[in-house]
């Protein structure tokens, strides 16, 4: 029989994970996620691997969990959010379930709970965004920069279009680098962030346009980093999943910015389009590139993609980052069967509820 | 078709109304024949599109939900937009004079 204190504490877990849960109903709800994906659906790559990825975290944790922890600290929070339902609660099942990784219910929660904690102590906000924002910076700081920041206002209608069209040719960058699913390895949006006037701070953060280790590309710009004001009222929320929901338009709700590329601040209109025109040039020309691969070769870009967002993590411990061989073995064994297992599935609109279900660790649901 | 005539509906995702003229993007031939202002209706978007999104008036697409690829971008650009119509490209054909309410995620024929 469980004491009071068992039972407590195990309500308590369960509580944290139903609040996960709520924040994955509330992202699923809005996304078309197993239609839309481009070049492919997350299962079509992880399902190749996302046992192997998650099992060698998780030995890291058991071995160590101080160290595991350090190396987790050196992944963008994201990262964390993202890797930790895609790789840790469903490659953890699958380990379990097709390859007898001796993990059990228990090991597999306290794990994610781990990772929220980790998650916890590097973000302002609520650690679900269930308040709807992603807020990593404390408000001091957001003080400091928004005093620090050199702000240009966004004065006429052509100014304010050609920022849209920047951010689209930078998204689109992001998309087709690092393929629908796995963007956070390149960027991240924070906020919205509060500050005097009835004003507010969306910061978004390209942090990595030219991966070198993926593609034989050549980006004069490794990073833009975006700050972008708007009247409070804009009704600009985040969600969970890190998009950018909001109830209006945002491009005439623009008030100021601030944009430093690679470290230089970018002011003028005819250097915002300069950037906008380079990087929809460089986002077309890698989609085109993406879309002549064959599906084995979207399948090892994407592991090697997947793989890479977690390149700080395996430096920590001075080891390869790359997929092991063990990795590329099961795929040329394998072929093209995940493929069209999940493709077959794009037919179908998934309900909220199957990725409720697919990422609670307390069940062996893989769908 | 009789003016004011509801084509289509679908999920509501960048608010606006819009009268144009439709291009349906079936695959990457298709691109060059985008004109600016033109409506986009396809299937859903994809980064080798980030040109014609950036002429498009609205766009309009068969799947997608509210965080979808070109709801997002829409968004973005404060134009009118239309996602999971489940059959927009097979409905709206070239040259056709439509009307994009992306607050009600209706097509009218006008």
């Amino acid at each position: 029989m469980q004491s009071k204190t068992e039972t407590k504490k195990s309500s308590s877990k369960d509580n944290i994970l139903d609040k996960f849960l709520s924040a994955i109903r509330l992202t699923y709800s809005d996304m078309d996620i197993s239609r839309t994906s481009w070049p492919a659906t997350a299962p079509q790559i992880e399902a190749y691997f996302s046992d192997i990825i998650a099992t060698t975290i998780f030995n890291k944790f058991k071995e160590n969990y101080k160290k595991c922890e350090e190396a987790l600290n050196t992944l963008s929070v994201f990262t964390l959010y993202a890797s930790l339902y895609h790789t840790e609660i469903t490659g953890l099942k699958v380990g379990k379930i097709f390859n007898g990784y001796p993990a059990s219910k228990k090991e597999i929660v306290d794990f994610t709970l781990f990772i929220f904690n980790i998650i916890r102590k590097r973000i302002q906000g609520k650690i679900f965004c269930l308040d709807k924002t992603h807020k990593i910076l404390p408000e001091k700081e957001i003080k400091n920069l928004e005093k620090k920041l050199k702000w240009t206002e966004a004065k006429n209608q052509a100014i304010k279009k050609e920022i849209s069209i920047l951010i689209i040719s930078l998204e689109n960058l992001i998309w087709s680098l690092y393929f629908d699913s796995f963007t956070c390895t390149g960027c991240e949006r924070q906020g919205p962030y509060f500050v005097n006037h009835n004003k507010i701070i969306l910061i978004r953060n390209y942090f990595n346009l030219n991966p070198k280790e993926i593609w034989p590309i050549k980006n004069k710009y490794q990073s833009v980093r975006m700050y972008l004001k708007y009247p409070q009222n804009t009704g600009i929320k985040l969600d969970y999943g890190n998009h950018i929901k909001s109830s209006k338009p945002l491009q005439n709700k623009l008030i100021s910015f601030s944009i430093i590329a690679n470290k230089k601040q970018i002011t003028a209109l005819s250097e915002i389009r300069s950037l906008s025109e380079y990087f929809s040039r460089l986002a077309k020309n890698q989609a085109e590139k993406v879309n002549k691969l064959s599906p084995l070769e979207i399948i090892k870009k994407g592991t090697k993609i997947y793989y890479y967002r977690y390149k700080n993590f395996f430096d920590y411990y001075e080891e390869d980052w790359q997929p092991s061989q063990q990795v590329y073995d099961r795929i040329d064994d394998l072929k093209l069967r995940w493929w069209n297992y999940y493709r077959s599935d794009r037919s179908k609109k998934k309900s909220p509820e199957y990725y409720v279900k697919l990422f609670d660790p307390r069940n062996d649901f893989i769908g | 078709m009789p003016k004011g005539k509801i084509i289509l509906r679908g999920i509501p995702a960048s608010s606006g109304i819009i009268e144009g003229k439709v291009k349906v993007i079936n695959n990457s031939k298709d691109f060059s024949k985008f004109e600016e202002g033109e409506i986009l209706v396809t299937k859903i978007t994809n980064p080798a599109m980030v040109m014609m999104i950036s002429k498009a008036a609205a766009i309009v697409t068969n799947i997608g939900g509210l965080t979808s690829h070109p709801a997002i971008l829409s968004r973005e650009l404060g134009i009118p937009c239309v996602v999971g119509t489940e059959k927009a490209t097979k409905v709206l054909k070239d040259g056709m004079e439509i009307k994009v309410d992306g607050k009600k995620g209706i097509i009218y024929a006008i």
